[in-house]
């Protein structure tokens, strides 16, 4: 797991480790068993990126040497264009797209997505205003009709309003839910 | 653009380490202090936006509450427009807070859950001036409205309210002093990416439209690089390098800010970019390592003088200063 002094700090408390340490730590609980598959929920969140980095190597290394599978789950868009090869965006409880993570973020279908990827600081020039998606994320127990995203998506149509989108295989390995793909 | 307003210098903050006597006595410790700000120096000049960046724990918060006068320095001064921080703090307390506000970084603790909007923002109004109850609701109208909230949310409480529009909130409150310059320690890392960009957008149309100069503290990098004129990056309570954001971006001159940027995750990342994997995390600041504090981490040492002698922010370029023993020696 990369602890150094293993031996050492076996009899340690987890408040004595630094938290990429803690996190490590977790990892190594996570994989005792020898899964096939480790899902990590927001493994680096409460680290600082140089720790952050360190941890996704670890987790890289996993995978690659083990071959065990994992589902990131991230807020951080580029770190899961970084770590992952495939990504699904979920909004409102349901998957929005689902594709190779570069051609999602190179050429995204859903709009949704598209919104998220325009609100990042990345790439605007300075000065010029970013342009997030106007509202905020509807309460789940009273979701509107049709699309989830209808009421904050600049595209909806009438359709969006009233029926669930279908989930629309644009290629063999790229798909969104959305009307407008249609 | 090229005057001073917030000149700091030499600024040092130490917290003792508390222990009791007993500990004292029994196993002849003496009291510790953690070196949260150890000696930095800095202008902010006017209408700029400062970004300060670094790992958690490496003493921006408690840069940024010195500045603002919550804590006072052990060592070193700060002066906000020729004045003294700590002696307008202490002989006139308003006229102070008139110039200088803080946002914090957690919406969630820094807004007082049993007290409306309306009774959050008359508060500091109330100080600056004297009003009649129409002129304070009006009053309070206005900063709703320069935030993206209106007079519908005056009588709401905190809890009523999502993150985004919390930080609006804090940030009402810190313009209802009309101020020259705001600290803003973190105020969008609690929040989701594009509320994270409305807020962004507020704080370029406000420093615009009042002339506000800030001190924006993030560990987000590309959000600094898209909203500040100049950086600082610290290292465990020192500034390690200082400059234009696109220059110490594209142009990173300490080990530490390379690390930094290299280890900062990206949506499209530059095939030839090679990332550096830093090993171990920070050090304790109680016990700092001698000489450059980075060295036990550096991939780039020059020698024996890293771990001997501490080194000097000189400028290696004009405008651009690095703490570096590699471009000095």
């Amino acid at each position: 797991m990369g602890i150094p002094a293993p031996e050492e700090r076996l009899e340690e408390y987890p408040h004595q480790f630094s938290g990429g340490m803690q996190q490590r730590a977790i990892i190594a609980i996570a994989l005792s068993c020898r899964p096939q598959l480790l899902l990590a929920d927001e493994p680096t969140t409460a680290l600082d990126v140089t720790v952050q980095a360190q941890i996704l190597d670890l987790l890289r290394q996993i995978n690659q040497r083990d071959g065990t599978g994992i589902i990131l789950v991230t807020h951080n868009l580029a770190v899961a264009a970084e770590f992952c090869q495939r990504l699904a965006v979920m909004y409102a409880g349901q998957l929005m797209e689902l594709g190779p993570a570069e051609t999602v973020i190179s050429e995204p279908l859903h709009p949704y997505t598209k919104g998220l990827l325009r609100s990042l600081p990345y790439l605007v020039p300075k000065g010029s205003p970013l342009t997030p998606i106007p509202g905020s994320v509807p309460d789940l127990a009273q979701l509107p009709s049709g699309c989830p995203f209808n009421p904050r998506c600049d595209i909806a149509t009438d359709i969006c309003r009233e029926e669930a989108p279908p989930w629309v295989k644009v290629s063999s390995n790229h798909a969104a839910c959305c009307w407008r793909l249609t | 653009m090229t005057e001073a307003l917030v000149v700091v210098k030499d600024l040092k903050k130490h917290f003792p380490v508390q222990r009791s006597l007993v500990a004292k006595l029994l196993t002849g410790t003496k009291d510790q202090w953690v070196r949260a700000v150890d000696g930095v120096d800095f202008v902010i000049h006017n209408q700029e936006t400062l970004g300060l960046v670094g790992e958690s724990g490496c003493g921006k918060t408690t840069l940024g509450r010195t500045l603002v006068g919550l804590y006072e320095p052990t060592a070193g001064s700060v002066t906000f427009a020729g004045q003294d921080v700590f002696q307008l703090k202490k002989t006139n307390p308003v006229a102070f807070y008139r110039q200088v506000q803080m946002v914090f970084q957690n919406p969630y603790a820094s807004l007082n859950p049993r007290k409306t909007v309306r009774e959050i923002l008359s508060q500091p109004l109330k100080v600056r001036d004297r009003y009649n109850p129409k002129e304070l609701e009006e009053a309070i109208q206005r900063l709703l409205e320069q935030v993206g909230l209106n007079k519908y949310h005056m009588d709401r409480y905190p809890h009523q309210f999502s993150g985004g529009q919390r930080q609006r909130v804090s940030i009402a409150r810190a313009l209802a002093m009309q101020p020259s310059f705001i600290v803003c320690d973190e105020p969008v890392s609690a929040l989701d990416v594009s509320v994270q960009a409305q807020i962004l957008n507020l704080l370029q149309d406000l420093q615009v439209r009042h002339q506000l100069t800030y001190l924006f503290i993030s560990h987000d990098l590309s959000v600094v690089r898209y909203l500040c004129d100049r950086v600082a990056v610290m290292y465990l309570g020192k500034i390690v390098e200082l400059g234009n954001t696109e220059e110490v971006f594209n142009h990173p001159v300490h080990p530490y800010t390379e690390a930094l940027l290299s280890s900062m995750p990206q949506i499209k990342r530059d095939p030839n970019q090679k990332k550096i994997l830093l090993t171990g995390s920070v050090p304790s600041p109680l016990d700092p390592p001698p000489g450059c504090s980075f060295h036990p981490r550096c991939i780039a040492k020059v020698g024996k003088i890293c771990e001997l002698e501490s080194p000097e922010l000189i400028a290696c370029s004009p405008g651009h200063f690095a703490a570096c023993h590699r471009g000095q020696a």
